[in-house]
């Protein structure tokens, strides 16, 4: 095989993530099995793989700490102090921005204060100004674009903490009427049109669906939603059904294309290759 | 490309003929030429170390038997045999599952790889892997090429959509992808 062809097409790379048409697979495969340059490929793009997911588990791991270190600590005795702290922690950030803003503006006042002190000088016209006056006028010149940076990155956040506020007090409200789409599991063969259909606005921020898998089983799931094209729009692996024996997702509607979508869940057992399970299929119809 | 397909097809007769000739080199020769890729298919396969060596010496014992009989139909796809016997073994021996026939061929798409879990990972990959991944990580240059190595290879999504979504051309994802190998391979390579 050419190996620069390999290298140019991650052909390694793909076929360790299952992105190769099975044929070109099987190919790769056995060529991989004498061959010690693809050996030294796949060797170090596999630990590579594994050793980016062992970090990402950890990072995640670490993250599942904090939060169960502030689930502790929001009910133990030292709550309020812990709470106080966190808020310290939080609002500082905000504090120090404040405290230069204000820092910025009463420089800006204290510059454009001089500068309508100062006298401006007016060349004749028709002579070129004297030394003096032009490295006064340079010197203008210079505060005035100070002045102007100034200003727009004042304006810029100020922009930013609006932009901030608005998207945290968004995402503290409680959602309303956010749709829930109950999905069954096809039960002829796939391609044709879906019988459920999601008509989706532009405020619609999320969509709530509910796979309903029919003998769960294994000990988690993963399911892979496809947009109109085929392509993969989102992928997860470690689910788990709820008590009613359904996997509840919710969806961004903004991320969701108008069309036929498809959600393909697989069982994930404790050794050997995913299982599929059920697939999903509905229609999105974007409204005005 | 064929020249290289070719030259794998020749060794593989000539080796097939040899060992059911009686010639014990030759058997040494295909342990030899095979032993590291094919433990490198079952420890990827099976997700355990451990087993993934028992299988491999059993898969060598059965196709060295079958070698000797002269009963394997296609020479020229010893390493598909070799393969495919690893798998069968794993699914028939292993997992329980019933037999469905003795097959020379390899058929690619009947078993998968499972996504190792985190109890497995820990066993798949050791600690100083993990903290070259975490210097290399660090050695990256903007935090988009970081991205890219999390999203190709953590969270598997297509290289069209990465590209897309980073403003980055394929030309550049494939360099920060073939460099991101090779920097990688040299740190292991001198941490060893």
């Amino acid at each position: 095989m050419d190996h620069s062809l390999i290298d140019a097409e991650q052909v390694a790379e793909r076929y360790l993530l299952g992105q190769l048409p099975p044929d070109e697979a099987a190919r790769f495969e056995e060529h991989s099995l004498a061959c010690p340059e693809c050996l030294d490929r796949l060797e170090t793009a596999e630990t590579l793989r594994l050793g980016l997911r062992a970090v990402a588990a950890r990072e995640a791991a670490a993250g599942v700490v904090r939060l169960s270190l502030l689930a502790r600590l929001a009910r133990s005795r030292l709550a309020p102090w812990g709470v106080g702290f966190l808020f310290l922690i939080a609002v500082l950030p905000s504090f120090y921005l404040t405290r230069e803003t204000g820092r910025l503006d009463r420089e800006l006042a204290r510059t454009r204060e001089e500068l309508a002190q100062r006298p401006v000088p007016v060349g004749h016209p028709g002579l070129p100004p004297a030394a003096g006056e032009a490295e006064r006028q340079a010197e203008l010149a210079r505060l005035r674009a100070q002045i102007a940076e100034r200003d727009r990155q004042a304006e810029a956040e100020r922009r930013e903490r609006e932009r901030l506020a608005a998207d945290l007090a968004r995402a503290k409200s409680p959602r309303i009427n956010v749709p829930v789409v109950p999905l069954s599991p096809e039960r002829s063969a796939p391609g044709g049109e879906p019988t459920a259909r999601l008509a989706l606005s532009p405020s619609t921020e999320w969509v709530v669906l509910s796979l309903e898998l029919d003998a769960p089983g294994y000990p988690s799931y993963r399911a892979t939603l496809a947009g109109p094209d085929g392509r993969t729009l989102w992928r997860a692996a470690g689910l788990h059904p709820d008590a009613q024996e359904a996997l509840t997702v919710a969806l961004a509607g903004a991320n969701l294309p108008a069309g036929v979508l498809s959600i393909r869940v697989d069982g994930l057992p404790a050794q050997g290759a995913p299982v599929p399970v059920a697939g999903f299929s509905f229609r999105v119809v974007r409204t005005p | 490309m064929l020249i290289a397909e070719r030259s794998e097809a020749e060794v593989a007769v000539d080796l097939v003929r040899r060992i059911r000739g009686g010639d014990r080199t030759a058997e040494d020769e295909l342990v030899a030429r095979y032993s590291r890729g094919l433990l490198f298919h079952l420890r990827r396969l099976t997700g355990d170390p451990a087993l993934a060596d028992d299988l491999h010496q059993e898969t060598f014992r059965v196709v060295l038997e079958r070698l000797r009989s002269g009963s394997i139909t296609e020479p020229s796809r010893l390493a598909g045999f070799l393969l495919g016997t690893g798998r069968n073994l794993f699914l028939g021996g292993y997992r329980k599952r019933t037999r469905r026939g003795e097959r020379d061929s390899v058929d690619a798409a009947a078993v998968d790889p499972a996504d190792p879990s985190p109890g497995q990972l820990a066993s798949l990959v050791r600690e100083e892997e993990i903290q070259e991944v975490r210097r290399l990580i660090g050695e990256l240059g903007t935090d988009r090429d970081r991205q890219l190595l999390f999203r190709f290879y953590v969270a598997e999504e297509d290289k069209e959509r990465i590209c897309a979504d980073l403003g980055l051309s394929s030309l550049h994802f494939n360099r920060v992808l073939f460099r991101a190998r090779q920097r990688f391979r040299e740190l292991l390579e001198s941490a060893r």
